[in-house]
């Protein structure tokens, strides 16, 4: 009765669980905040003897106003159908909480809850709704369990007091009938079928065919986000989201040389993830486009991206790289690689403009490649050669090339910068003399609040605003106005967008990079294959900004990020190619495991031939053991069972000793008998003595009977007589079973 | 009766229809999202009814049932029926276990079959530890008497998850009868019928533990030395004991007159329904009388005429008023009577000296020399009884006044299911004037 007495408390919570679940997957704090309460408060005003209820009118009232409500939700959201239906079901919920619950309303709902589940999951692959719905899972079967019973007792005893008549005055009441431990064993049968339902749905997640009709039902395909946090493949100064002060992680990584040592630098490492060398205008850099050369990486050989001039100044980077979540990410590196290579065979676009490697497939969370760069002995001397540049590319179109030019020109008569513009050495120093006019002399300074910066009319540029009036901005403006500039006397300039790792930890050696370590420098050529790295926000600013050392909070929330990541990694990102991994390794490991086996075997069995000097002989005497061997199991397991058939037939559980011993010797003869009669379709109801038995069931079978009979009755002697049989008594019964056996096969 | 024990059987079910819907529907959303969370309840429900399958079958496959012999119930009264469950298995322990009673024959049946006598009921057992054997009730509310036939017992559960249902059906032949409904009467309507009551009434002609002398005997061994007659034994020299007198308490002896066939007795034309229910009740009448005077402490004996039944003798004991109950329940009014001149002859012993009470259904017919004999008919049944044991007596009055005439005794049970009869008219108990009341 205690077991169906939790069962109220733990519906209501497996509802409020499915409320959060939905809420979670909504990623609404307010539909929590608002429905939780309601949820939460129904509880208190519901239950107990002074419970106040809803009458049913009332609710079918409010029923009708949550589907008038539906109507007008769907026109207003009619990209978010699934949004709309589950805030229907939470409304549902809230309506049925507040109602008198029989076991029938329990039964609605659970199947509302497990509605807003499945509604969950159709929004959201998220860890903290993936979490959600374990536990729920877990309660769930608990509840739905627990529900069977409580609803059959509830069953019972309405039927039970509706059968009652009226005036009766001895009215009982009705109590469940269990044994003993029934909440123990309660536990204990739903653990198992935990365990099992968990083995069986793994088995069915893992073995159902992926990528098989998907798509089929289009309309309700919900297309899941694999954005690398805070990086994207391009950047939009009037946006300016990418630039935060989150420290939510995005990735570690651990940079190893070509010797294997890990490196860690006193500078920061800036991971230049891709490039964008097209501006289009009103702040707007994107990728020049141009064809990427794909090809194929096989371990352990190295993809040739750039012809290397020499080969002594190949520098080698070597990454580990765990991130948070999986999906399109670039290669990350230091310098512009000039070769590359992975770990697991992989295919790849590169960009040889732009010195940029994308994987085709998507990056696993865990990815291990190195790539090579050619150290900065190619930075160009001397003059640059005809057709290296133009003085107008054709790939930045920036608005006010004027203005440009006349700030960039100012600048480099104040920094002294004269000499031959047709020398890579005056673009180094130009592009440091404008560098330091950023970061230092300019006055400008760096912010990530934009607030103040207002734009005076909607065609006006962002970098322009950002060069000749705000001057406030974060490292893109600073990035974009250095490139604008370089640009502007014809210098060539481009963006380079990726992440700035300060975070080193010295005794791991592996960098941690946040979401605020995200960054922006320029990359200006210095050479004919050279682009050496310049960076105008102000370094100060920027150490400080990004050295800040990891909380509790943030190593917390990191390690729920590493759990989310595998989460979507192992879970949420299932996909058929990872099936097919985990098949062929499942196949692997038991061919080598029964390879392995039969090896050990025989060196075993060779061993121990050599070690008697049978020779071949010897083979055949252990074939013969392990026969024997084999035999004497067959027989003992045989042995047991009849033994264990002996001790439950005959009820001899209580007996101990040397008596019970004896009743297992003897008293074979007996079971024997009801195989016999069961065998040829007589078999003796459990309920019916066997002397009743013979006396009704084999009256046309006299000798029958009386076999049934003198067998029963040296049985009784033995058994509830305590008459120790004499072998010949015993021997008698047992022909007596094989006449028996022959009667009833001839009738 | 069939030797076939045991039949194991998945019966369909409806919730494991939808389910199975339900498990079609997720797995086709799941295909085309390819939604991986999505896969995951569908591996959870494919494991759910893998499970169902599974564990039903292994709760059910060691397990045992017996019916207990209810040995007898009464209309009116509940007739529980208990069942001893055995769970075999070592480890799994059975839940949700439903029990129901089938008849052999369909739901209609053989005469036999109890569901002609008894509304349906099933018993609910909670659990059943491994190893344990636990008994389980089922109560019935008998609506007639007569003799009721079990025979199948269905065990089923559709635990852990209510998709699949197994059950295992167990033929358990057995009868049971069910005696006719008692009611209470009405104070002093025994002490009319006997009006010297009890004490000192009669003296029976050997020893008991009456009061009054009843003569000496030597002394043995177990004798209260109480009784021991000092002054006798010591004069002569011989140790003897007083016996006392046995009381003998009042007598009485129903008869129960059903010579006149049902169809020929006053009731409004057409009227065989109430006739029969005239003859149910003066048979409740009877069995009434019986038990009241058998609590009161009179013996009791019973002579029914019309029917081939040998009439009992008068006596009192528990065994003696089963013995009487259960051959007022096993009366067949379908049978053949005997007129009563041929009847009543040599039924009735002069000897007994017990008071008579002629209960007839309809009118009062006397008997030859037994004209002081109490006669009363069916229709004076609620005159002479206050309810039926059992009941609330206000709530029934209270219930008649509020239903008027046309359902009488409120829910109270008839002695049929067919739709009820008028009341019968208000009498009053007649001695010894031959004509009905």
């Amino acid at each position: 009765m205690k077991l169906l007495r939790t069962f109220p408390a733990l519906a209501f919570a497996l509802v409020l669980l499915g409320i959060a679940g939905f809420c979670a997957a909504q990623e609404s704090v307010q539909l929590l905040l608002v429905a939780g309460t309601l949820a939460a408060m129904s509880w208190y005003i519901t239950e107990g003897p002074r419970g106040k209820t809803l009458p049913r009118w009332v609710s079918n009232i409010l029923v009708i106003g949550v589907c008038l409500n539906v109507c007008v939700d769907v026109f207003q959201n009619r990209q978010d159908l699934l949004g709309v239906l589950g805030r229907s079901v939470v409304w549902l919920t809230l309506i049925k909480l507040y109602e008198r619950r029989t076991a029938r309303d329990y039964a609605h709902l659970l199947t509302l809850s497990l509605l807003l589940m499945m509604t969950g999951c159709l929004k959201s692959n998220g860890f903290l709704f993936g979490v959600l719905l374990v536990v729920y899972a877990g309660l769930g079967l608990y509840v739905l369990l627990l529900y069977q019973l409580y609803a059959w007792y509830e069953r019972s005893r309405n039927a039970r007091q509706s059968a009652i008549p009226a005036d009766y005055r001895l009215v009982g009441p009705l109590k469940p009938i269990a044994g003993r431990l029934a909440g123990l064993h309660f536990r204990t049968q739903t653990v198992s079928i935990g365990i099992v339902g968990a083995a069986v749905s793994v088995l069915a997640f893992l073995v159902f065919p992926r990528g098989v009709g998907a798509g089929m039902l289009g309309a309700l395909h919900v297309p899941s986000s694999d954005r690398m946090p805070q990086f994207s493949w391009q950047v939009d100064l009037n946006v300016g989201g990418r630039i935060s002060q989150s420290r939510r992680k995005v990735m570690s990584l651990q940079l190893s040389d070509g010797r294997g040592r890990v490196v860690s630098t006193r500078e920061p490492l800036r991971l230049r993830g891709t490039v964008l060398d097209r501006y289009e205008g009103l702040g707007r850099w994107r990728e020049q486009r141009g064809r990427p050369r794909r090809m194929g990486v096989a371990p352990p050989t190295a993809a040739v991206l750039e012809d290397v001039h020499d080969a002594g100044q190949i520098l080698t980077q070597r990454f580990d790289l765990v991130r948070m979540s999986s999906g399109s990410a670039p290669l990350f590196s230091v310098y512009a690689p000039v070769s590359v290579e992975t770990d697991k065979a992989a295919r790849l676009d590169y960009d040889s403009a732009r010195q940029v490697i994308k994987t085709v497939e998507g990056s696993p969370r865990l990815m291990s490649y190195t790539v090579y760069a050619q150290r900065n002995g190619e930075e160009g001397v001397g003059t640059i050669e005809r057709g290296a540049w133009s003085p107008q590319p054709p790939w930045f179109v920036a608005a006010d090339q004027d203005t440009l030019r006349g700030i960039a020109e100012t600048v480099l008569a104040q920094a002294g910068v004269e000499g031959d513009r047709e020398t890579w050495q005056w673009r180094r120093d130009a592009a440091s003399a404008l560098t330091r006019y950023l970061q230092t002399t300019g006055g400008f300074t760096y912010t990530t609040d934009l607030s103040m910066v207002k734009r005076r009319d909607l065609s006006e540029d962002p970098i322009i605003l950002f060069l000749t009036h705000s001057k406030r901005g974060h490292c893109e403006f600073f990035a974009s106005g250095l490139a604008a500039l370089c640009q502007s006397v014809g210098i060539r300039a481009r963006l380079a967008v990726g992440y700035v790792a300060y975070e080193h930890e010295p005794g791991l050696g592996w960098y941690n990079v946040v979401e605020s370590n995200a960054h922006a420098w320029v990359e200006v050529q210095t050479g004919p294959r050279y682009w050496a790295t310049f960076d105008p926000t102000p370094s100060a600013t920027l150490r400080e900004m990004h050295a800040s050392q990891s909380t509790v909070a943030d190593r917390l929330r990191w390690a729920y990020q590493t759990f989310e990541g595998d989460w979507s990694d192992t879970i949420a990102g299932f996909d058929d190619t990872a099936q097919t991994e985990i098949i062929e390794n499942l196949n692997q490991g038991w061919f080598s495991r029964i390879r392995s086996a039969w090896d050990s075997v025989r060196a075993w069995m060779e061993r121990v031939n050599q070690r008697f000097y049978y020779g071949p002989a010897g083979y055949i005497w252990m074939g013969i053991v392990g026969l024997a061997l084999v035999i004497a199991i067959v027989a003992l397991v045989k042995l047991m069972r009849r033994s264990m058939a002996i001790k439950s037939t005959l009820q001899l559980q209580h007996l101990r000793g040397r008596e019970y011993q004896r009743m297992l010797r003897q008293l074979g003869f007996y079971l024997d008998m009801l195989g016999v009669l069961k065998r040829n379709g007589m078999a003796k109801p459990h309920w019916q003595p066997p002397l009743e038995f013979a006396r009704l069931e084999l009256v046309g079978q006299a000798r029958a009977a009386e076999l049934v009979r003198e067998i029963t009755g040296v049985f009784y002697e033995a058994r509830y007589g305590r008459k120790k049989l004499e072998r010949d008594e015993v021997e008698r019964a047992r022909q007596m079973v094989e006449e028996l056996s022959g009667v009833v096969a001839r009738s | 009766m069939s030797l076939t024990a045991i039949v194991r059987r998945v019966q369909p079910h409806v919730p494991g229809l939808i389910y199975t819907g339900l498990l079609m529907l997720v797995t086709v959303a799941a295909m085309n999202n390819q939604n991986n969370l999505l896969f995951w309840v569908m591996g959870v429900m494919v494991s759910v009814l893998v499970i169902s399958a599974g564990a039903s079958a292994l709760m059910m496959w060691s397990f045992r049932i017996r019916r207990i012999d209810p040995r007898h119930g009464s209309v009116g009264e509940p007739l529980i029926v208990r069942y001893a469950l055995t769970n075999r298995r070592r480890l799994i322990s059975a839940f949700n276990i439903h029990i129901q009673e089938r008849t052999a024959g369909g739901e209609a049946g053989n005469a036999g079959n109890w569901r002609r006598l008894m509304s349906d009921a099933s018993a609910w057992v909670m659990h059943v530890g491994p190893r344990e054997t636990v008994h389980g009730e089922a109560i019935f509310w008998p609506l007639r008497r007569g003799k009721v036939m079990f025979d199948r017992i269905v065990v089923s559960t559709t635990f852990p998850f209510g998709i699949v249902r197994k059950s295992i059906t167990i033929s358990q032949p057995q009868h049971t009868l069910i005696f006719p409904m008692l009611y209470q009467l009405r104070r002093g309507v025994l002490g009319a019928i006997s009006p010297a009551g009890l004490i000192g009434s009669k003296v029976a002609q050997h020893a008991g533990a009456g009061d009054d002398y009843y003569g000496i005997r030597e002394l043995k061994p177990g004798d209260n030395i109480r009784h021991v007659a000092w002054k006798r034994s010591a004069r002569t020299d011989e140790m003897v004991v007083i016996e006392r007198t046995s009381p003998s308490p009042a007598r009485i002896r129903v008869i129960l007159d059903l010579t006149t066939a049902t169809q020929k007795l006053h009731v409004e034309p057409g009227g065989l329904a109430e006739a029969r229910e005239l003859e149910e009740r003066a048979i409740s009448l009877a069995a009434s009388i019986l038990h009241e005077a058998d609590l009161e402490g009179y013996q009791v004996g019973l002579t029914v005429l019309g029917i081939d039944m040998p009439a009992i003798s008068v006596r009192r004991n528990p065994w003696h008023l089963r013995r009487i109950m259960a051959a007022l329940a096993s009366i067949d009014l379908d049978g053949n009577r005997t007129p009563l001149e041929a009847a009543g002859r040599g039924k009735i012993r002069d000897a007994e000296r017990a008071s008579l009470v002629v209960v007839s259904p309809d009118r009062v017919q006397p008997l030859t020399g037994r004209e002081n004999a109490w006669y009363l008919t069916a229709r004076q049944l609620e005159s002479l009884t206050v309810a039926p044991i059992g009941w609330d007596a206000s709530k029934l009055a209270r219930s008649h006044e509020n239903e008027g005439s046309d359902e009488p005794g409120g829910g109270m049970p008839s002695h049929q299911p067919s739709p009820q009869p008028s009341p019968p008219g208000r009498g009053k108990a007649t001695k010894g004037s031959g004509a009905a009341a």
